[in-house]
Order: C-alpha cells, then structure tokens, then sequence
C-alpha cells in the first residue's frame, strides 16, 4: 500500500518498491540520502575523532562510539513459531531469550548483527545502516498481523566501553550490579546515571550502551567524569 | 486524547500510514505518559486487538516551516511531491525527499499559517536545516521559538493541554466537541466520563477568548474573574485566564480562559482583580482571533 493519504500521487514509495500489494504497511526507504548529505551521530558535536587521536597514557577505559547504526524495534509474540521463524530467517538470527543477546558474529560487538531481548514481546535489532531497510522489509514480508518492525535508527547511538576500568564506571552509574548480575550476552534496560539504557556484556573486558538521542550528550559528559581517575580514552569507530 | 473521566490528557496529530500502520504525536511531555496510557489498556483490556507500539520519539526530527511563503521554500528543496493545494491539502500527509532526504511531510499547522512538517531520521535533520535556511534568505525565512508558537497558537484559539486544560476540562469545555466522535461504533475511552452529570451541567467552566478593554493591557495568566467588581470579598470567582500574550499581528492583547458558561454569555463585560488592588475588565470574545475560516493554513 503505497504512502500516500487522500488519493493524492503515488510518491517516493512507488520507486520504493513498496506498493508491492498486500494489506501490510509499506516501509517508508529511510536510507540511503542523496551523495554529500552528512548522517550525524548525535555526539557529531563532540569531535570524537579528534580525541581519538591524543595521547592518553595508560587510560583504564576505552571508549567507542558505533554512530549512526541500523536500529529496527521488533514486536511480536515470542510464542509464536512463525513470528521467531520469520526473525530467524530475515535477520540470519534467533530471537534471544528473556534477558538475553544474540549476536551474528563471535567478536559480538562493532557492526554485526545483534538482537536485545527488552521486555516479554519486544526486541531490539542492531545492523549496519545500509541493511536496515532490506531487513524491515523482510520482516514485513514475513510478519503475520500480529507482529511489527518500527525503523528507529536515529533514535539512539550505541557506546561501547572497553578496558579493566569499566566495572567501576558501571559500579559508580547505577544501581545495577554490572558486575555481578551482568555476564557476557545479557542485555538489561535500567537506569543509567538518571537516563535509561540498554546494557549489554559483550565479552568480560567490553560493554556496550545503548543511548537515546536526546541523551547521548549527557552520558557523554557523565562517562567523563565517571572514567576518573582512571582515565578516558577515546578509540575511533 | 481524554482519560476514563472524560478530561482531556494530552493532545497531537494522529496520521493514518496504511491501513494497519498509524503515525501519532503527542505533546513534548506527554509522550511517555501516553505511551504507557496505551499500553496500558492494550495488555490488560484489548490484548486480542494485537496492536504494537513502538516510541519513535528520538527517531524522527520535525522541522516546521510555516507561514505564506512555506510552500514555495519547500518547492525549491523537493521535487518529488506535488505540493500544490489541490494535489496535498491540509491535514494530509506524502512520502518524498526533502534536500536529498528520506521525508514524511505533513500539512498540519500549530500557528495558522501554511505550514508543512517535515518529518525526517534524526541524523539527517542539521543537513535539511542547513539546506532550508540556504535557500530561506529570498523567502523571508525566520527561526522561531516556542514564545513565538505560543502566541501564534493562541491568535487561532488553539490550545495546549496543561495550560489551558488541568485535568478538569473535558473536550466539550474546551469547544472541541467537533473532534468527539459520538457516532463511531465503538466506545472509548472518555465517553462515559464525559456524560456524566457533572460534566454536562450548566455552570462548568468553559473556553472562551478574552479582550481587555485597554488593548495594551496585558492580563496576567492565572487572573481570576469575577462578573460583579463591587461584591465585597469573599468574591465569586467564575473562571481565570489560561494564555495571555501582546499579539503584534492584532495589536492588542489577547487571552484564553474558562468561564463558567463562558461560550453561552459570549461578549459579557468580566473583572479581574489583581494582587497589586487593580481590576482590569475585558469581554469575552469567540476563541479564535485570527483568520477564523481557517483560510492561511489550507491555502
């Protein structure tokens, strides 16, 4: 069904090849924009790069931003074989269980595909950028009624945090026991330095964070002071 | 958006996406609470409905563009949506690119005038924005903020929930019967509420527009009023004003507040007796001040 309201001219979705037919929404393409368009992470400001490129002695936490990542909301019925076999085959991954994680790839961080569990009918799928619209269309294709797929990629920018300082930062930001209650592969949303993230162990020495937009500027500035005294430093994507 | 007593909870845009797919705002600092509000009744009283929510609140950046020239600025930043009044018209919404941007353009209008929202991923917005205020210069383009949308809104009587609403107001109150839908086949949330015989007696405190009778005075929001300047205190407070503002496009004050059968007694001469021992007198007047057939926003 082509995005369009009152009968007006089939626009951009046609060329989508979304009005493929079918009761289904059509994905709205959401990537890629025309050549030269800049797609800012939403710590675009800080200039990461350039700190990245200071000496910072033997800081005890690395810090890497994964900006302007694939960000898809699934939703669905996770008693549902068609809905997880639809997950399965669309995404190349199975639908993690209750406070869990699964990951593409063995490394389990930078660019790979990941699903977070994030409560009883809802999971959150990371993917490089440019697949993020195959994928939702695929998910639509597949989902019956009952489930969905919600493109959210400018919603968040994902942190990881690296080194054998990092339970400390974790220990000092919130209530959450990262240490003990937090092995490789879980995934809990809580509350984070007064913001919510999503927290994932992705091996014992690397953390990753999920942050919405709006935040990202504040956890930025928290992390900083909460590396010390150990120390920041800060790694290219 | 009313809750189970029929008050009004909060306020936005709702756009039908595709026959199963709907795009809704709310207001800045309500989303979160609607959000669970929906929730809510989808878990524990609807769970068969199988509807899915999903917040895009950080996802989607809006930039508003609005006023007589808005059309033409954006004509010159996409050329894939047929912009004209009769192919796009108020209140609907296309797909299309805006400065080489994936977009979603709504015609809705907080300020009365022409106006298109687009709706673009976050990380594309600063890129649309450059693009609009480069090519803005030759249109009159202008960034303004929320003090500027606040009178704008008020000029046209349209209201914001949590200063012209408190939990106490239900639609009918606030004049906007027109968006109850009475008819439809389904109840909803709120209808029971809003017929109970508290809401529906004479004497609630209702929308009504304000003009001070010295057009420079600029009533304070909170004020409340009185019919009978003269009684001795205790007084009988009928109502208070909700939004007051110095509107250039009027030249004179205006302001917003529920009267106590305000909408019947439409042109009364009300009091309002201030802190410092002054009273200033307005009449009430319709809601809406400013091109009240609506002609500006569907232009």
């Amino acid at each position: 069904m082509a995005e369009t309201n009152g009968g007006g001219s089939a626009s951009r979705d046609a060329a989508n090849g979304a009005g493929a037919g079918g009761a289904r929404a059509a994905p709205l393409r959401q990537w890629p924009a025309a050549e030269g368009v800049a797609a800012l992470s939403p710590l675009a400001h800080v200039g990461l790069e350039a700190l990245a490129a200071r000496e910072t002695g033997d800081a005890t936490v690395r810090f890497t931003e994964r900006p302007v990542t694939g960000l898809l909301v699934l939703r669905g019925d996770a008693g549902s074989d068609g809905f997880v076999r639809a997950v399965r085959e669309a995404t190349g991954l199975e639908l993690p269980a209750r406070l869990r994680s699964t990951s593409g790839d063995a490394d389990g961080g930078g660019a790979a595909r990941v699903i977070r569990w994030r409560s009883p009918d809802e999971w959150l799928l990371s993917c490089p950028i440019e697949e993020a619209h195959e994928i939702t269309v695929a998910l639509e294709r597949a989902f019956d009624a009952s489930a969905c797929v919600v493109d959210v990629s400018g919603g968040y920018t994902l942190i990881e945090l690296a080194g054998k300082g990092v339970d400390a930062v974790l220990a000092r930001s919130t209530a959450y026991d990262a240490t003990g209650e937090l092995p490789p592969g879980k995934v809990v949303s809580t509350a984070f330095a007064k913001s919510a993230v999503m927290l994932r162990r992705i091996d014992a020495g690397r953390v990753e964070l999920v942050v919405r937009r709006s935040f990202a500027d504040y956890v930025w500035t928290w992390l900083q002071r909460a590396a010390r005294p150990g120390g920041l430093a800060i790694e290219s994507p | 958006m009313c809750g189970e007593d029929g008050m009004l909870m909060d306020d936005g845009v709702t756009a039908c996406l595709a026959e199963d797919r709907f795009h809704m705002t709310t207001t800045t600092g309500g989303a979160a609470s609607v959000l669970s509000h929906l929730e809510l009744w989808l878990q524990t009283e609807w769970p068969e409905l199988d509807v899915r929510l999903t917040s895009t609140t950080d996802h989607w950046a809006t930039l508003s563009i609005a006023g007589p020239n808005s059309r033409a600025l954006l004509a010159e930043l996409c050329d894939d949506i047929d912009l004209s009044p009769e192919a796009f018209g108020f209140m609907q919404h296309r797909a299309g690119t805006v400065a080489g941007v994936p977009a979603r353009v709504f015609r809705i209008s907080f300020t009365g005038e022409l106006s298109f929202e687009i709706n673009v991923p976050a990380h594309f917005a600063v890129h649309v924005w450059d693009a609009l205020f480069e090519r803005g210069g030759r249109h009159g383009l202008t960034p303004y903020g929320t003090e500027t949308m606040h009178v704008l809104r008020a000029e046209k009587g349209f209201v914001i929930v949590g200063q012209d609403s408190d939990g106490s107001v239900t639609p009918v109150d606030l004049g906007m019967e027109w968006a109850v839908g009475w008819k439809k086949p389904y109840s909803f949330i709120g209808r029971r509420g809003m017929r109970r015989a508290d809401a529906v007696r004479t004497g609630r405190k209702r929308l009504v527009g304000l003009l001070t009778e010295d057009p420079g005075t600029v009533l304070p929001e909170g004020a409340q009023a009185v019919r009978d300047p003269d009684q001795p205190i205790p007084m009988t407070m009928v109502g208070h004003v909700t939004s007051s503002y110095r509107s250039e496009a009027l030249g004179r004050s205006i302001a917003l507040a529920v009267i106590a059968d305000g909408p019947e007694r439409i042109g009364e001469r009300l009091f309002f007796p201030l802190a410092d021992g002054t009273t200033v007198a307005a009449r009430s007047a319709g809601t809406v001040f400013l091109d009240p057939d609506g002609e500006r926003q569907r232009s």
